[in-house]
């Protein structure tokens, strides 16, 4: 008991060691496994950076710079991949973001609790559909031969089409079929949001005189305006981001040119085509480019959310 | 929002063509599982035909039948439970203890350790680098691997964190004076304490378990391991882009449409009985790890 | 079982900022000790710092004869009732109470028997079986305090345990806890922010201001002979009148002028001895102002703003010069408002306090009991 008490931060690092011990025992197994599964990856990155072969191994295998980089930006498959991201991606954002708003707002205007649980209950159902079902939905609904579409097209006189094979078609199906799906659940947020409206500001303008789609103009939209803003920008830094698990499911050879993505592009020349160290520059793109976006958006949402919307 | 107004008539019909408008989106939202749930029990001549719409024509059950019948349906789903439960306990017995120690304000190293954590959700090494150290740790085809390489996602240890750290550290301190050391206080205090947050957790580890495909996909060989939806897969999209097998299945019975409305009718049969005990949590979820200031 | 408890020299940092700045004191076993002040003194965290659940940056803290500063709360022979009450709510009272009991493994007889023990000292042998959320703040409490019980301890510590009852039931528990003391003997440190408390629960107070310790002393000290303005404005409740005024010496008189039409005179050789030119306090309690004059009183002038009747007694709140002060009369009399009026101000419980409008002065008191203080 002779030692100098000394202050908190200043306390010498065994000591802490010694009073903390337990904390850090159970901190090990997930760091490790953060070690394991997802940093180890990332000094596997070098493979984009060489000429692997699997003959060599990672080590012999001879070191080519940004030759790979090179190479998929002369690539018009590479090249179509990226501009198919961007687009299918900013057409989702322009069309698909508006909707779970939408589907908040009308959510949170109607009276009856019975109605509204039981359309809850069933708008936020798709999200816990896994994609291989909706992929097998969107098949079935769209099949040249039995699929409701078409026979709802040849009743009326129209043409059979198989739409699945049609590169036109595809960011039709997929946006919409991404909104059917998450729409509903994504509306939580803002509900939530919505709820937190201090329900005087509506009692006020009631007294004031003002209908239901005035309030919703003039108080719950600005009230919320903040989480929606965050919110896209957000999804702004994930501009990169498309379901490839889902893409994968619905595209085809045919449909390539305007469905095949950065992501799908990795999968088909790295995983089913062991291109390995060509596909991993890819991934390092995409991995680079995503976490600046990430990055600038954060910023951008801390700078919103301090200074508010208004 | 507002409790019993009175409203004027302009009022009245905007609630009225509002709750019709959501109405028919939840309908839109019914219809392709309603149809695809019909045309399971139809026969295979009405679905070729096209005369299915909204309920079932001729109906049988030898689409669900046939599905039922083969071994490898049984098989996949087993593997999903056992990936299911062993994958969600395996998550949080490693998340929960760790998002217990970094809610501790006195732990050192404890921004950093939290930046290494984070920082994965926004920069990974990529599909590549993934796949080939899972194939170094030789975890391709194994079941351990599917268990164990997805069994952290950042997000969960950042949720359970902030709850740790919403409880008052009045409970610690109680603990600490009644001489508990901090196993102790984590196992018999704090994880009573954390139920609706652990059910969350449990029950955004469980859902993504049931639902994923591709990782299963790319990882397994063994057809005796693979999971629900990778059979799903197997069944519904590779035959149906292969158009081979369906003249091989079409019957009077069934057809490649019924068989494939069967498939999916029976696998979402689990998610749809328990999504009702779900609601209740998933809304908190999405609100405890939501938009914060 | 009680055990004394010895502070020396204690001091807490937090960063650069000392919350605790050197406290010393000698707390005697089977006392009763409170540590009462205004928000941010530090009593909490020197509380904290007996306790174990803050480090300690500077001093001793001695437990009996042993050192603790580097004891594990569990090793110190303490226990603790918390503010708000940090029950564990998924275990019901009995679980609650033998928690710790059960932690260190004891033998079942022997918890069982001690929480009957608590049970019954706090009347808890109904709701034994309780979850917290069914119990009420009064039970809660007493739960708290159980458990504490149970450890056996050599001190209890208390940290604002009242502050989250209502006014009725905060009275109630004050009793329990002082009977509990009566029959327990164990020494206590009781942190609170209400002066009421600390009157009628202590046999010492300690005051705290600003990490340091303005004067230890028990109720009837504090209250009659405070060191400085700021515990004479604190002990008393409504608090000592304190009214800023400047002295002259006029003839063979000090002269305390409190506004135009108000002044007392001190004639006692030591009281001129003070001098004149200096800004002091004058302090008398609402009880010392009388509306009848009496043997050793002088005569004040005042204007009543205000008359607050509380059924016993009144509360009149006045205006002398360009202060105010409140008197406490008797409630049968009727006082008018918004008129003149003459207090008669016992110079025997008369007060002057420096002035020194420094915000770290300690306003210590030069005169009182007809002397001037030493």
């Amino acid at each position: 008991m002779s030692r100098e008490p000394v202050t908190d931060a200043q306390e010498p690092l065994l000591a802490v060691l010694r009073r903390d011990w337990m904390l850090y025992a159970m901190l090990a197994p997930a760091l490790i496994w953060f070690g394991l599964f997802l940093y180890q990856p990332m000094w596997g990155l070098q493979i984009a950076f060489k000429d692997f072969s699997a003959f060599k191994g990672m080590a012999a295998s001879p070191w080519i710079g940004f030759e790979h980089f090179a190479t998929l930006f002369q690539n018009d498959q590479f090249l179509r991949a990226v501009g198919n991201t961007l687009t299918i991606s900013l057409y989702s954002l322009v069309l698909a973001s508006p909707v779970p708003i939408l589907l908040a707002l009308m959510i949170n205007e109607v009276q009856s609790q019975g109605l509204r649980k039981s359309i809850q209950t069933v708008v936020y159902l798709p999200h816990f559909i896994s994609v291989v079902i909706l992929a097998g939905i969107v098949m079935a609904v769209l099949s040249p031969t039995t699929g409701l579409v078409n026979n709802a097209l040849a009743a009326m006189g129209f043409d059979r089409s198989y739409f699945l094979t049609k590169p036109e078609w595809f960011r039709t199906i997929y946006i919409s079929s991404n909104i059917w799906k998450e729409a509903g659940f994504d509306s939580i947020v803002y509900l939530a949001a919505i709820m937190g409206i201090n329900p005087a500001l509506y009692e006020s303008a009631q007294v004031d005189g003002a209908t239901r789609w005035q309030m919703i103009w003039r108080i719950t939209i600005p009230s919320i305006l903040p989480t929606i803003a965050v919110l896209l920008v957000i999804r702004l830094g994930n501009v990169l981001e498309v379901g490839y698990e889902y893409i994968v499911l619905l595209y085809q050879p045919a449909t390539f040119e305007t469905a095949d993505v950065i992501s799908t592009y990795i999968y088909r020349q790295g995983v089913q085509g062991a291109r390995y160290d060509l596909a991993a520059a890819a991934g390092v793109f995409n991995a680079v480019v995503a976490l600046v976006l990430v990055l600038g958006a954060n910023k951008l949402s801390r700078r919103i959310t301090k200074t508010g919307v208004f | 929002m507002l409790s019993t107004p009175i409203y004027s008539s302009g009022d009245r019909w905007f609630g009225r063509i509002n709750a019709t408008l959501l109405a028919v989106f939840a309908l839109c939202t019914l219809y392709p599982l309603v149809y695809v749930t019909a045309l399971s029990f139809s026969s295979g001549a009405a679905a070729t035909s096209g005369r299915v719409w909204l309920w079932p024509v001729e109906w049988t059950i030898a689409a669900h039948q046939h599905v039922l019948a083969d071994k490898m349906f049984w098989m996949s789903y087993a593997n999903t439970l056992f990936y299911t439960v062993l994958g969600t306990l395996t998550s949080l017995a490693l998340i929960i203890p760790a998002a217990y120690a970094l809610s501790k304000p006195r732990l050192r190293g404890r921004r950093v350790i939290g930046f290494v954590i984070a920082f994965t959700m926004w920069f990974h090494a990529g599909m590549i680098p993934f796949f080939l150290n899972l194939r170094d740790l030789e975890l391709l085809d194994s079941r351990v691997g599917i268990i164990i390489a997805f069994a952290i996602n950042a997000f969960n240890i950042i949720l359970m964190r902030n709850f740790f750290e919403s409880v008052s550290p009045s409970f610690e301190e109680a603990a600490r004076m009644d001489g508990a050391n901090d196993f102790q206080i984590l196992w018999k205090v704090y994880i009573p304490l954390a139920k609706p947050a652990i059910a969350t957790v449990a029950m955004l580890c469980a859902i993504a378990r049931w639902n994923g495909y591709f990782w299963a996909m790319v990882l397994l060989r063994d057809e005796d391991k693979i999971p629900l939806q990778v059979y799903l897969k197997k069944m519904i999209i590779t035959v149906v882009q292969t158009e081979e097998a369906a003249g091989a299945m079409a019957t009077q019975a069934f057809s490649l449409e019924t068989v494939t409305g069967a498939i999916i009718v029976l696998s979402m049969i689990p998610v749809i009985v328990v999504y009702p005990m779900l609601q209740k949590y998933f809304t908190k979820g999405v609100m405890m790890g939501g938009v914060k200031e | 079982m009680a055990a004394t408890v010895s502070l020396k020299n204690v001091v807490k940092h937090y960063g650069p900022v000392p919350v605790v700045n050197g406290i010393d004191l000698e707390i005697q076993s089977g006392e009763f000790v409170v540590l009462v002040g205004p928000s941010g003194c530090g009593k909490s965290t020197t509380l904290r710092m007996v306790a174990g659940l803050e480090q300690i940056s500077g001093g001793t803290i001695a437990i009996g004869d042993r050192v603790v500063n580097h004891l594990a709360p569990k090793d110190r022979g303490v226990a603790m009732v918390f503010q708000n009450y940090a029950l564990y709510p998924h275990l019901n009272v009995r679980d609650n109470i033998s928690f710790g009991l059960r932690l260190a493994s004891l033998p079942r007889k022997t918890i069982e028997a001690e929480v009957e023990r608590a049970a019954t000292i706090l009347e808890l042998g109904a709701v034994l079986d309780r979850l917290p959320a069914e119990l009420s703040g009064g039970q809660r409490q007493r739960v708290a305090m159980g458990r504490a019980i149970v450890r056996n301890p050599a001190v209890f510590l208390f940290d604002e345990p009242l502050s989250n009852l209502d006014a009725k039931l905060r009275t109630q528990m004050r009793a329990e806890i002082k009977r509990l003391h009566a029959r327990l003997g164990t020494t206590v440190i009781y942190v609170t922010h209400d002066q009421l408390e600390a009157m009628t629960l202590a046999d010492r107070i300690v005051v705290m201001r600003g990490g340091v310790i303005e004067q230890v002393g028990t109720p009837r000290d504090l209250f009659d002979a405070p060191a400085s303005a700021f515990v004479a404005a604190f002990i008393g409740s409504p608090p000592m009148n304190l009214l800023p005024c400047t002295s002259a010496l006029v003839g063979e008189q000090l002269q305390l002028v409190l506004g135009p039409d108000a002044a007392l005179h001190l004639t006692a050789p030591e009281a001129l001895a003070l001098g004149g030119g200096r800004s002091l306090w004058a302090g008398v309690r609402p009880e010392d102002l009388h509306l009848q004059p009496g043997p050793d009183t002088q005569p004040l002038h005042a204007w009543v703003e205000l008359v607050e009747p509380l059924g016993a007694e009144s509360l009149v709140h006045l205006r002398i010069g360009d202060q105010t002060a409140i008197v406490r009369v008797d409630g049968r009399q009727a006082i008018a408002g918004d008129c003149a009026i003459t207090l008669h101000v016992e110079m025997q419980r008369f007060y002057l306090f420096d002035r020194g409008g420094e915000k770290n002065s300690p306003d210590r008191c030069v005169y009182r009991d007809s002397r001037v203080c030493s």
